[in-house]
C-alpha cells in the first residue's frame, strides 16, 4: 500500500495525477462511501456526493498542503458535501435539515436498499433525533470506531467538545430505544 | 467513552452495536465508481461557455429594437385583418361566382347570334313590308334610326331566347352575305313573333 506522502507528490504532479487518482479512490471510496451514506441516508444521493466528493478532491489536490492526513481531509470534503446536499433538501422543503433526515428515515423501509431489521430502523430514527453535530460524532464513533482526534481534525471541533456531544448522543439514543 | 462505561450507560446499544446500520447497496457499485467519476470529471471538464461574442452595446439596443419589430407586425396585423366572418362566408361567395360565371359563359355563346339575328330580322321585316321602297340601298344609319323610334320592341335576350336550334352546332361563315341570311331566315324563323 502506498503511504499518504507519496500518493499526494503524485497527485499533486500532472503527469502521474490519473492513475494516483484511481489509487486514491480505490483506497477509500468505501469508507467514505458508508460516512456519506450515514448522513443523506438514501443510497442514490450517498452516489451522487461521493462522485462530487472525489471530483471536489481530483480539482483541488494542489491546494492539499498537508497540515492535515489525507484521510482528515478527504472526510472533511465529504461530510461537508453530505451537509450541503441535506441542507439544500432542507431549504427547498422549507423544513429543518434534522426534519428532513426524520423524513428519511421514516420512509427506509420501503427503501430497496435498506434491509435492517425492526431495532435496526429504530435506531436509524433514533440518531435523526439528534442534533446535527451529535449525529456526526455519534456515526463515526458508534459505527467506525474513529479516534477523536481524528474526528476532531474532520470536524474542526475540540476533542472535549466531541467527547460531550457523544455523551449526550449515547444517552439520547438509548432512552429512546429503551421507551419507543 | 471507554466500553464499559458505555455499556453502563447505554447497554441495549452495546448489545446491537455489531448490527451495522442496515443500508445496502447496487452490486458492483464499488466497482463501477471509479468508471464513473472519471466520467462526471470530463463532462465537467467541457467548456460551459461558447466563446460567441455580441456586437457592442447589444444588450442595451435589443429591447428597443424588439420593441419597434413588435409595433411593425402589429400595424402590418391590422392592415392584414381580415373581414369579421370571411372564413364563414366564404363557400357562399365561391358558389354564387361561379354561379355568375356560368351564365356568363351561356350568353356569350349567343352573343355571336344576336346581331346577326337583328340585322336578319329587321331585313326580313323590310321585306314584307318594304318601308324604303324609293331606296333599294340601306345604310346603318337608317336602321339605326329606325330602331331608335321603337319600331323593334325586342332586347336581345329575347330573340336569342326565340330559337330553338342548338348554337353549337351552327357553323359561322365569317363573311355572311344578305340573301344567304335572308334564305336562313326565311327557313328557320317564325316572323309572327315580330307582330306581337
Amino acid at each position: 500500500m502506498i503511504d499518504d506522502k507519496t500518493l499526494v507528490a503524485e497527485l499533486q504532479n500532472k503527469s502521474t495525477l490519473d492513475r494516483a487518482f484511481r489509487v486514491l479512490m480505490t483506497e477509500y471510496k468505501q469508507r467514505l462511501y458508508w460516512h456519506i451514506r450515514k448522513i443523506v441516508v438514501i443510497h442514490e444521493d450517498a452516489d451522487d456526493v461521493l462522485q462530487n466528493t472525489f471530483i471536489k478532491v481530483y480539482r483541488n489536490i494542489n491546494s492539499f498542503k498537508g497540515e492535515s492526513k489525507l484521510y482528515s481531509w478527504l472526510y472533511r470534503i465529504a461530510t461537508n458535501e453530505s451537509i450541503t446536499l441535506i441542507n439544500k433538501r432542507a431549504k427547498h422543503q422549507q423544513i429543518e435539515s434534522e426534519e428532513l433526515q426524520q423524513q428519511l428515515v421514516n420512509n427506509l423501509q420501503a427503501d430497496v436498499y435498506f434491509e435492517g431489521d425492526e431495532i435496526q430502523w429504530k435506531l436509524q430514527k433514533a440518531i435523526a433525533q439528534l442534533p446535527q453535530k451529535q449525529q456526526l460524532v455519534f456515526n463515526m464513533k458508534y459505527f467506525d470506531n474513529m479516534k477523536y482526534q481524528d474526528i476532531s481534525e474532520i470536524l474542526e471541533t475540540s476533542v472535549g467538545g466531541l467527547k460531550a456531544n457523544y455523551h449526550h448522543a449515547v444517552k439520547k439514543i438509548e432512552k429512546y430505544l429503551t421507551s419507543n | 467513552m471507554k466500553p464499559k462505561e458505555l455499556k453502563h450507560i447505554a447497554p441495549t446499544l452495546v448489545e446491537i452495536q455489531n448490527n451495522g446500520t442496515g443500508f445496502k447497496l447496487p452490486k458492483n457499485y464499488f466497482k463501477e465508481i471509479e468508471n464513473k467519476v472519471f466520467g462526471q470529471l470530463f463532462l465537467t471538464s467541457l467548456p460551459t461557455k461558447l466563446g460567441h461574442q455580441v456586437p457592442k452595446d447589444y444588450f442595451e439596443q435589443v429591447e428597443n429594437q424588439i420593441t419597434s419589430k413588435l409595433q411593425l407586425n402589429k400595424n402590418t396585423r391590422v392592415e392584414n385583418d381580415l373581414p369579421v366572418d370571411y372564413f364563414e362566408n366564404f363557400e357562399d361567395k365561391l358558389f354564387k361566382r361561379l354561379a355568375s360565371e356560368k351564365e356568363t359563359k351561356v350568353f356569350s355563346l349567343k352573343k355571336y347570334w344576336i346581331p346577326v339575328a337583328i340585322a336578319a330580322s329587321l331585313l326580313l321585316f323590310i321585306s314584307i313590308y318594304n318601308p324604303f321602297k324609293e331606296d333599294k340601298s340601306l345604310d346603318i344609319a337608317e336602321i339605326e334610326a329606325w330602331i331608335e323610334e321603337g319600331n323593334l320592341d325586342l332586347n336581345s335576350y329575347e330573340m336569342a331566347d326565340l330559337y330553338d336550334f342548338e348554337m353549337d352546332n351552327i357553323a359561322i361563315k365569317p363573311n355572311l352575305n344578305t340573301n344567304d341570311i335572308e334564305d336562313y331566315l326565311l327557313e328557320e324563323i317564325d316572323e309572327s313573333i315580330f307582330y306581337n
